[in-house]
C-alpha cells in the first residue's frame, strides 16, 4: 500500500462530551416515553434528531469536513424524509 | 496535471477523496433504504395498531436501552481508535478496535436475545408487527455484523503494517460506517420502541 499524504487536523473535539451527551439523551427519551399524547412524539423525535445529529457532526467529522459529504448525505434524507415524517404523524 | 503524472502519489490524493466521496454517495443509499424500511414499519403499524400495541408492551426497553448504550458507546472507541492511529498509536488503534468488536458482538447478542424473547412469544416473520420489525432490526443486526467482519479485517491489516500516522485513511472510512449504523439505531430506537 502506498504511503497517503496527511488531510490537515482540526483541534480534537471533546467526543467525552458528546458521548456523555448522546447517554444522558438516551436516558431522557427512555423517561419521556412514559408520557402519553402529541407531547411525547414531538420531544422523543427532537431528541433521536439531536442525537443522531451529534454522531453525524462530531463522530462523523461532518462539522469539519467538506460540505460536499454533507450534501451526499443530505440529499437521501431529503429524498425520504417527507415520507417518513407524514406516516408518523398520521400513524395511530 | 504533468506534475501529477511525474510523480504518482501526487495522483493519489484525488482517488482518496474519491474514495471518500464515493463512501458518502453509499451513506446517502442507506439513508434511502433504512428510510423505505422504517416507512414500511409505520405504515403496518397504521393497519395493525392494536396488534402493534400488544407487541410492543412486550419488548423490553430496559434491555434495548443497554443496548444503545452499548453501541452509542462502540462508536466512542472508533473515534478513540482513529484518535489513536492518527496520534501514531497502534496498540491504541489496536485495543479501542478490540473494545468495538466486544461491544459490537454484546449488542448482537442482546438482540439475539430479543428475537428468541419474540419468538417464544409467537411473534415471527409471519406476523404484522414481525415482518416490519425482525426485517428492518435483523438488516441493521447484519449490518453491525459487516461491521465487526471490517474490524477483523482491519485488526489483520494491523499485524501486516497495512496503517499508520499518514495512512489512516481505511480505519477512517471504516468509522464513517460504523457510526452511520449507530445513527440508524438511534432513530430505530425511537420509531420501534419508544414511539
Amino acid at each position: 500500500m502506498s504511503e497517503q499524504p496527511s488531510t490537515e487536523r482540526h483541534a480534537s473535539p471533546r467526543y467525552g462530551l458528546v458521548l456523555i451527551g448522546l447517554i444522558v439523551l438516551t436516558a431522557i427519551e427512555v423517561g419521556v416515553s412514559y408520557l402519553t399524547g402529541g407531547l411525547k412524539i414531538g420531544l422523543l423525535l427532537t431528541l433521536a434528531f439531536v442525537k443522531a445529529a451529534l454522531v453525524v457532526l462530531w463522530f462523523m467529522h461532518l462539522k469539519f469536513d467538506s460540505r460536499l459529504y454533507a450534501v451526499m448525505f443530505i440529499l437521501g434524507l431529503v429524498l425520504i424524509a417527507p415520507l417518513v415524517i407524514f406516516l408518523i404523524v398520521t400513524t395511530p | 496535471m504533468n506534475n501529477e503524472l511525474e510523480h504518482g502519489h501526487e495522483a493519489y490524493v484525488p482517488q482518496r477523496e474519491n474514495t471518500k466521496v464515493g463512501f458518502w454517495v453509499f451513506l446517502s443509499g442507506e439513508v434511502i433504504l433504512f428510510g423505505v424500511l422504517i416507512g414500511s414499519f409505520l405504515l403496518f403499524k397504521s393497519h395493525h395498531a392494536d396488534e402493534f400495541a400488544e407487541a410492543t408492551a412486550g419488548l423490553s426497553i430496559p434491555l434495548i436501552a443497554l443496548n444503545t448504550f452499548i453501541l452509542i458507546f462502540s462508536s466512542f472507541m472508533v473515534v478513540r481508535a482513529l484518535e489513536a492511529l492518527r496520534n501514531g498509536s497502534l496498540k491504541g488503534l489496536r485495543n479501542n478496535l478490540i473494545a468495538v468488536l466486544v461491544l459490537g458482538a454484546l449488542f448482537l447478542g442482546g438482540q439475539a436475545f430479543e428475537w428468541m424473547q419474540l419468538y417464544n412469544e409467537g411473534i415471527w416473520f409471519d406476523s404484522a408487527f414481525g415482518t416490519p420489525f425482525l426485517t428492518t432490526t435483523g438488516i441493521h443486526g447484519s449490518h453491525v455484523f459487516i461491521g465487526l467482519l471490517w474490524v477483523i479485517f482491519i485488526l489483520l491489516g494491523i499485524r501486516k503494517n497495512a496503517y499508520s500516522k499518514t495512512r489512516f485513511h481505511g480505519v477512517e472510512v471504516f468509522g464513517l460506517y460504523w457510526h452511520f449504523v449507530d445513527v440508524v439505531w438511534i432513530v430505530l430506537f425511537t420509531v420501534f420502541y419508544l414511539l
